[in-house]
């Protein structure tokens, strides 16, 4: 139609909707009007007033059928019908509450379980991060060693970067900076990020009080004054209780002066990576001095520790920056060949940087819950499908009396859409209520914001419409097909109608077994998985062990001391009643982040570098590998006679005796790993005393990486060290002994991040479990719904065949006949789904490949379990109708018809 | 009694489109006009008359006007729109051609 027709009809359509009463009342004034002007006529023409009234009626054909045939004229029939459809179907559904209930909730719990998973999704993947223009924003790093792991930069890398490319409208360097308060009883350790003045610019976001960085801050105080630092908002609330005043404030960190010159709008740190952060500070990372080198570290080109943020000119793509980067990076090893052995510079989306982790699990838990919609539609499908036999006299007698196909078809459609209308109110609702949980649950805390925008209620809605229309359609073909004469039929059954109806029925059953299959071997393999990782062997033993980080101020602790205030404390803590044995290293297993160096020459062989590859070091003291219980596979563990003046010793793990000497047992071999001090005088070749067994260094997921200890005697490299105490008893036990002894040392060391090993391990265990949980709670109800259509199914079937069966036992047929004829039919139906859902599995499961660990997506015997699983549920699901069809009395079955 | 269904199907349509194309009237207006045009060959009853109206409104083809009438009474007039100006001369067109087609076939003559 032109819409030029519609600038009329809608106007006169909605008025006859909504005020129809006035329209009505139009009607009669215009009905009186044209009787008395005729009565007039007729007067006119001689009658008397009272035939003249009788005559004007009659021409009417009576006032009120005409009345009524201006109404229908006026009627707005497909509207004015739905809303009777619903009014009906709200009746119907009111009648029948327990179907309601169930179908409902059914329907709510899969449109409720869709919305929440996509309101996260949406909040995640498809809505921009919350900067301006958050496209631009890109994180750049260094290709050094492991390919794809986020590496960082140095500090004379960043400035070239900067200086050197052209597609970014700024850069920004960060990374963390913890800051010790002292002065107010016991010392504490605050988190913070130490950034480029250019990082909120680069950003795009303003302090909320105050100013940012001013470039200018970028450069180190030259006169030890105060250097300003921005504080986080949640700092701001909790320390400084939301003093609007606080601009301007001194506070002493590490016994540095600060002045407060912002606040930082709420969230920003969880944003970049760093939710525990408290402040940030600018220009004090570059004047420090490496401590494995005597150059600050504003000079240091081989020690890379800085993300890096980049923010895109607005017309460049990432292809470009790309291109961009890669011919800096040339330029770069042109420039300074001896640093530079890197492989390029990569770049990538901020967003995607921060999702990477998070996207394949949150599509695989979108599917998996669209599988459990689906098999929830299919068992209200089914239900409707019973009811619809049972009103089949119902929808005869509408037919008989004039009712169109077409009309009752709709008519049933407009129930489904008022049941699943409820069911995804219900379930919007639902989602509601839990999406907060699923965000922690899924581990993207960073989140600050999680929207109900048009687009998750947008997906609710379609949803809801797409499951109305799914479990809608078939009832609403079958009841159009209503036939009258056996529908009016007192009692007809079985008849070639219904036994296409079963067909329907029985191939809802075998979809919901087909897609339970893909469901439950999905969850399946990540429950072993699961198992997997709890039973993989970290390479040392977490349990009774207490272990906590002790960070030195290089102000008040130069490098020629570091050794020597550890093996004091060592030794005092030693002497706590209930310790066994202490030791400390630069890293510990899953706490700390490790530094690596390379192999300059191995068993008399310089290494070219072009064949360097990274290797983990970690600074020692005597006894590391007895308190964590690292088997030391060859030679011997350090010992206190392993000093300075001493032979250069290393011990090295097992992957890197596998890489560097194949299969030859190294010990008594030298190596000589490179000391980044740009001089090389501390390189030195070293005597591999021992080879350790390999540990578990950030996760339990990823091989150990090849690794060199040195005693911290030899080479104190890091006034960080993370000290682990083995106790007897609790690790917890002893506390507050190992505090007093660490204060009795130095009152302003903070004790902080002190924690169980074994606690540490089970952090990263937390979100794996977490993620099984969901595929398994969803694999569960997926299965519980197909039980349930199941064995409603079989249910209805046997109910049907009751007569037969009563036909069949009169003739002779023995009970167990009956009983074995039902279960071979359930067995039938899910053996049906499970051949039609195995190949779905198996090209489902690979989809989760990623997400799995020590088993392949194709295993056999999780895949075999499910065919158990559910073909053991067809069997219990058709026992209960069996049991029932085996005691049908027959004189009671005959005597029915 | 004459019901419009003893026309010609759709000839009442054109008729009182026509009617309204002259000038807007009211119901009663369009009845008398009827009657004397016609000369009381064709007979529609007022109770077919209204619904009919009533018909042409809903499709857009006439709108209708609360106006006070000669008589100092309000009436309900209505009037042709732009469709339905256009909705008369095709149906005015199809009735040409197939009234004419009709008296073709009348006035053939026997072979």
């Amino acid at each position: 139609m032109r819409p030029e027709h519609w600038l009329y009809t809608i106007p006169l359509r909605l008025r006859s909707l909504f005020r129809w009463a006035q329209a009505d009342q139009e009607l009669d004034e215009e009905l009186r009007d044209h009787l008395e002007r005729k009565t007039e006529e007729y007067v006119a023409k001689g009658m008397t007033q009272e035939e003249a009234r009788r005559r004007a009626r009659l021409d009417m054909d009576g006032i009120e059928q005409s009345k009524e045939k201006c109404r229908d004229a006026r009627r707005v029939n497909w509207i004015q019908d739905f809303i009777q459809d619903l009014r009906f179907g709200l009746r119907m559904l009111r009648k029948s509450p327990g179907f309601t209930c169930v179908a409902v909730l059914t329907l709510a719990l899969g449109i409720g379980a869709d919305t929440a998973i996509f309101s996260v999704t949406n909040a995640v993947l498809l809505r921009p991060l919350p900067f301006p223009d958050s496209k631009e924003l890109v994180r750049l790093w260094d290709n050094y060693g492991n390919k794809g792991n986020h590496a960082v930069v140095s500090y004379p890398n960043f400035v070239d970067w900067r200086n050197w490319s052209h597609s970014f409208s700024g850069l920004a360097a960060f990374t963390s900076a913890d800051h010790v308060l002292t002065g107010q009883g016991e010392p504490i350790h605050l988190e913070g990020i130490t950034a480029s003045a250019s990082l909120f610019e680069v950003l795009g976001i303003q302090p909320i009080l105050g100013r940012a960085f001013l470039l200018e801050e970028d450069q180190p105080h030259a006169d030890n004054g105060a250097d300003a630092i921005i504080l986080s908002y949640k700092a701001w609330n909790d320390v400084f209780q939301a003093d609007p005043k606080v601009i301007g404030r001194g506070i002493t960190l590490s016994g540095k002066p600060f002045v407060v010159v912002g606040v930082a709008p709420r969230g920003v740190e969880a944003q970049m990576g760093y939710s525990r952060a408290q402040f940030w500070t600018t220009a004090a990372p570059v004047a420090e001095v490496s401590p494995q080198s005597t150059k600050p570290l504003s000079e240091e080109r081989q020690v890379s520790f800085l993300s890096v943020l980049g923010r895109l000119r607005p017309s460049v793509t990432l292809a470009q920056a790309q291109a961009d980067m890669d011919h800096v990076a040339a330029e770069l090893v042109n420039a300074y060949p001896k640093d530079d052995p890197k492989e390029g510079v990569g770049i990538q989306c901020l967003q995607d940087s921060m999702t990477g982790d998070v996207r394949p699990l949150l599509f695989v838990l979108l599917a998996a819950v669209g599988i459990v919609l689906l098999i929830a539609c299919a068992n209200v499908a089914a239900l409707i499908l019973t009811r619809a036999t049972s009103r089949r006299r119902e929808l005869a007698i509408r037919v008989a009396l004039g009712a169109g196909r077409r009309r009752i078809a709709v008519q049933m459609l407009a129930e489904s859409l008022l049941l699943a209308g409820i069911g995804g109110a219900l379930g919007l609702w639902l989602s509601v209520i839990v999406r907060q949980t699923l965000v922690r649950v899924l581990g993207v805390n960073w989140l600050t914001q999680l929207p109900l925008d048009v687009r998750v209620f947008g997906f609710a809605v379609l949803v809801t419409v797409g499951s109305a229309v799914i479990f809608g359609l078939a009832p609403a073909f079958r009841a159009a097909k209503t036939d009258l004469v056996y529908g009016l039929k007192e009692g007809a059954q079985a008849t070639g109608e219904s036994r296409s109806l079963n067909r329907a029925r029985k191939a809802f059953v075998i979809g919901q077994v087909a897609l339970a299959a893909t469901l439950l071997s999905s969850a399946g393999l990540l429950v072993r998985s699961l198992m997997n990782l709890e039973s993989t062997d970290p390479g040392f033993n977490s349990s009774h062990v207490l272990t906590f980080p002790v960070s030195l101020p290089v102000q008040r602790y130069p490098q020629a001391s570091w050794s020597s205030f550890f093996r004091e404390l060592l030794a005092r803590l030693r002497a706590v009643p209930g310790v066994e044995s202490v030791s400390a290293g630069g890293i510990l297993p899953f706490e700390g982040g490790a530094s690596h160096t390379v192999l300059d020459n191995v068993a008399g062989r310089p290494i070219p570098q072009s064949e360097w590859r990274g290797i983990v070091f970690v600074p020692v003291t005597p006894g590391y590998f007895r308190t964590l219980r690292v088997p030391i596979k060859a030679g011997r563990e350090f010992t206190d006679h392993d000093i300075t003046n001493s032979e250069p010793v290393v011990i090295i793990n097992e992957a890197a005796a596998r890489q560097y000497f194949g299969k030859q047992i190294p010990v008594g071999q030298q190596i000589e790993p490179v000391m980044w001090d740009g001089s090389g005088s501390k390189t030195q070749m070293r005597t591999i005393v021992g080879v350790a067994g390999d540990v578990k260094t950030y996760s339990l997921v990823q091989p150990s990486e090849p690794t060199v200890y040195w005693p911290i005697t030899q080479i104190p490299s890091d006034s960080t060290m993370y000290v682990a105490v083995r106790t007897i008893g609790n690790p917890l036990g002893i506390l507050g002994a190992v505090r007093q002894q660490l204060h009795a040392m130095d009152k302003d060391l903070p004790f902080y991040d002190v924690s169980p090993l074994d606690y540490q391990i089970d952090k990263t265990l937390t979100q794996p479990r977490y993620n099984t949980l969901l595929m398994a709670s969803f694999a569960l109800l997926a299965l519980i719904l197909t039980t349930i259509g199941l064995y409603g199914s079989i249910a209805y079937l046997v109910a049907q065949r009751t007569h037969e069966i009563g036909v069949r036992m009169a003739l002779g047929a023995r009970r167990a006949d009956v009983l074995r004829d039902v279960i071979s039919d359930g067995m039938a139906i899910g053996g049906a789904g499970v051949a039609l859902g195995l190949p779905a599995a198996v090209a489902a499961t690979r989809l989760i490949r990623s997400l799995l660990y020590g088993v392949s997506s194709g295993d056999p015997m999780t895949f075999g379990l499910v065919v158990l699983v559910l073909i053991g549920v067809a069997c219990a699901a058709s026992y209960i109708p069996a049991r029932r069809a085996m005691r049908v009395d027959p004189i009671v079955a005959l005597r029915y018809e | 009694m004459s019901r419009p269904s003893d026309l010609v199907q759709g000839t009442l349509d054109m008729l009182l489109l026509k009617f309204l194309a002259l000038e807007p009237m009211n119901g009663f207006a369009v009845s008398q006009r009827l009657k004397q045009v016609s000369g009381d060959v064709l007979q529609v009853s007022d109770g077919s008359l209204y619904p009919a109206l009533h018909k042409l409104e809903q499709e857009g083809w006439i709108t209708a006007e609360w106006k006070t009438s000669e008589y100092g009474r309000r009436a309900k007039y209505y009037s042709l729109t732009r469709l339905g100006r256009r909705q008369l001369e095709k149906e005015a067109d199809n009735w040409g051609r197939l009234s004419s087609a009709i008296s073709r076939v009348i006035k053939l003559k026997e072979a």
